[in-house]
């Protein structure tokens, strides 16, 4: 049984919780944040016996209790935390992004090959059951050479996450680093390699105060003329977001939209659209895999590399916004030209 | 010349060598009637052949003199629908002849050439109305939606245009040895069975041949010009568009007025990639909402033992389209307002496409001029 200890629980556990009960082969043994409250709340939404105040008083009392961490920590503690449990030497999922810098990355991906401990980077949009299926055509080969990827990806701010949207562009990475990430990475998991090109615009829909960009617009190259178009927007009302995603390739093409899964409610008026949904199948995948990685001694899907290669991308993402410039790849990173 | 609200016009199809469905759109509104198919005499036998035919189907002459058949069948207005290349020529000269013009896409395989049918239009005072999609059932549901407020100010827009139709030979497919695809030569073979396409001399990738269907979405909807483009372009499906060094697929970023932001990926990606003929998407965001659009309602499926691969399994059924945009056109007339894709509008959509091209050649965003 692999014994995990989640760091960070400004969620409460879920959505962890949900999958918890579905997951085989591991267990939560501990939660830890710096607010005991959420410790204790995550713990009893996972069935840990166990809550912390910090990873120094798990080590104190329980170092040999535990064998991994799923660590969904703010953003900025990511790096710090995965090279803390390989020093450990602890196998770790830390939640994308890795670290804010693609040094950072770099530097705790070394140290987790070092350390001989298994580093798994959380890409749940890739565990997404129809964004597995859209993989697997590809795979297959029966799409043939992938052309042009397209994603949407639109969420809901109420006005009360200001100050937190405030805070995680500050110090977590902001749109770019804290959440279009994720589609950059899909982005490159699709193509099988880096963008050559990258360009890339943001805008503050929700007004000019804000500290950071709440639609973000890319445009990447590929090898063999592949490329993808990606927007994510964090400007939607408040209520359900929206996902679309399809690949268009040589010889076939995959498509997975929010679109196609509304079914409809009649209650007077116009028909309202119910998006069916997958629930936490996701999150559960992405744990599975985190524990089979760790049981069968293998590298996991999502590796520290992967999540490097999704930080340089989102850092020459951010060039591209800041400079208005489009950007190439040059040697193993991106130039602006 | 002038008409009455009211009355029917008499047009005249100056050379159909493709999409007769344009001048077959015109004819079936009630007050547009056909009388003479016309066509310059130095054009081949292909040309002469396929002009007969249409007149044959529309129960008209065919008069190899445009001038000619122009002041003998007291034409009104011109429906023009030739190789690319001819359009501006043969829309300047009915301009100048006085006849309102609908003229079949691309405006031009170059913007100084919309220059020219923009300056013969409003000289004439004569309405211009590039053919376009934009009274399809979704489209006109977006555009209320977008008028009504229901998303707020808009601040994104994005389309997909993908024709899920084969062109020939696919990529690769090409032998050591092999000639070229002669670009005009598939062409004629293309549309001797009814595809689509762009039939001309000069080889035209999807942005030139279909681009202007969905710029114009963008353009009704929003209402805002295209400031500066990011492109990415390639031949990705087919020979003849490696052949001839032209996109079957595109992607664009579009930089638009009033700081809207917007993106186009257009394709013709292939029979086998979308079951029902290809999938068209708009989708629109706002301040105050979003709309996710499926150009393709309403539809009807069917399906059945033995039914072929490429037969489509769900089929459009809201056939009102045409209708309503010569409807639309004749309005202008009536009204003297604007047509709903005045050549102004087509010239700033040509403008965008040649922008976009030079974007996915340079690898640099491009202002479009």
């Amino acid at each position: 049984m692999v014994r995990l200890a989640l760091v960070g629980c400004r969620r409460d556990g879920e959505p962890y919780a949900e999958a918890v009960g579905r997951l085989q082969g591991a267990q939560f043994v501990a939660t830890i944040d710096a607010d005991i409250d959420s410790a204790e709340r995550a713990a009893t939404a996972l069935g840990a016996p166990n809550a912390y105040l910090g990873m120094e008083d798990l080590i104190i009392e329980d170092m040999d209790g535990f064998d991994a961490v799923v660590i969904d920590a703010p953003n900025r503690a990511h790096a710090s935390l995965v090279k803390a449990a390989a020093i450990l030497g602890k196998h770790v999922l830390v939640e994308t992004p890795l670290a804010l810098s693609s040094t950072d990355a770099e530097e705790v991906t070394s140290a987790c090959r070092a350390a001989d401990v298994r580093l798994m980077v959380g890409a749940a949009s890739r565990f997404v059951p129809a964004t597995r299926v859209v993989k697997e055509s590809i795979d297959s080969g029966k799409l043939g050479q992938p052309g042009l990827l397209r994603i949407h990806r639109w969420e809901s701010r109420d006005t009360s996450d200001w100050p937190t949207l405030e805070a995680e562009a500050a110090l977590d990475g902001g749109s770019v680093m804290g959440q279009i990430i994720r589609e950059l990475d899909l982005a490159t998991w699709m193509f099988g390699s880096m963008p050559t090109e990258v360009y890339a615009i943001g805008r503050k829909q929700g007004g000019a105060g804000l500290p950071d960009h709440d639609y973000v617009q890319v445009h990447l190259g590929f090898p063999n003329d592949g490329m993808a178009l990606i927007d994510y927007s964090a400007a939607l009302p408040a209520g359900q977001g929206y996902s679309s995603l399809s690949v268009i390739g040589s010889t076939g093409a995959a498509y997975s939209d929010n679109h196609q899964n509304m079914n409809l409610l009649y209650r007077g008026g116009s028909p309202q659209a119910l998006d069916t949904g997958y629930g936490a199948q996701h999150v559960l995948a992405q744990l599975q895999e985190f524990v089979d990685a760790i049981t069968e001694e293998r590298d996991p899907m999502v590796t520290g590399e992967d999540g490097t290669a999704a930080v340089q991308v989102a850092e020459a993402v951010k060039s591209a916004i800041d400079s208005g410039h489009s950007a190439k790849m040059n040697g193993g990173s991106h130039e602006l030209v | 010349m002038s008409s009455s609200s009211g009355d029917t016009f008499r047009f005249a199809a100056l050379s159909a060598v493709k999409h007769g469905y344009v001048p077959m759109g015109v004819a079936a509104h009630p007050r547009f009637t056909p009388v003479v198919v016309a066509d310059d005499a130095d054009q081949g036998d292909w040309v002469h052949e396929r002009n007969q035919l249409l007149a044959d189907e529309l129960g008209v002459p065919y008069v190899k003199d445009v001038e000619k058949a122009i002041a003998e069948y007291d034409v009104q207005v011109a429906v023009i629908s030739s190789q690319a290349e001819r359009h501006c020529d043969l829309s300047v000269r009915a301009a100048d002849a006085g006849l309102h013009i609908i003229q079949d896409k691309p405006m031009s395989t170059a913007v100084s050439e919309c220059d020219r049918v923009i300056e013969a239009v409003e000289r004439n005072y004569v309405k211009f109305m590039m053919w376009n999609r934009n009274f399809m059932p979704a489209l006109l549901q977006a555009r209320d939606a977008v008028r009504s407020g229901a998303v707020g100010v808009p601040h994104a827009i994005h389309v997909d245009f993908y024709f899920a139709s084969d062109a020939g030979p696919h990529k690769g497919s090409a032998k050591p040895g092999d000639a070229p695809i002669d670009w005009l030569e598939y062409q004629k073979d293309a549309h001797a069975t009814g595809r689509d396409g762009g039939v001309g001399l000069e080889p035209m990738g999807e942005l030139k041949i279909e681009g202007i269907y969905p710029l114009a979405y963008i353009q009704m909807l929003l209402g805002a010009d295209v400031q500066r483009v990011f492109a990415r372009t390639a031949s990705h499906f087919h020979q003849v568009n490696v052949d001839n060094n032209v996109e079957d697929l595109a992607s664009v970023t579009l930089e638009m007025e009033h700081g809207i932001l917007g993106s186009l990926a257009i394709g013709r990606i292939g029979k086998a990639s979308h079951p029902d003929g290809g999938l068209i998407k708009i989708w629109v965001m706002g301040s105050e909402g979003a709309l996710a659009i499926n150009e393709s309602k309403p539809e009807a499926g069917v399906y059945y033992r033995g039914q072929p691969a490429g037969e489509a399994r769900n089929q459009r059924v809201a056939g009102e389209g045409d209708y309503l945009l010569v409807d639309d056109f004749a309005n202008a007339i009536d009204t003297d307002g604007d047509t709903i894709l005045d050549a102004r509008a087509g010239r700033a959509i040509s403008a965008t496409v040649e922008a976009a091209l030079e974007s996915g050649r340079t690898g640099s965003p491009v202002t479009v001029t």
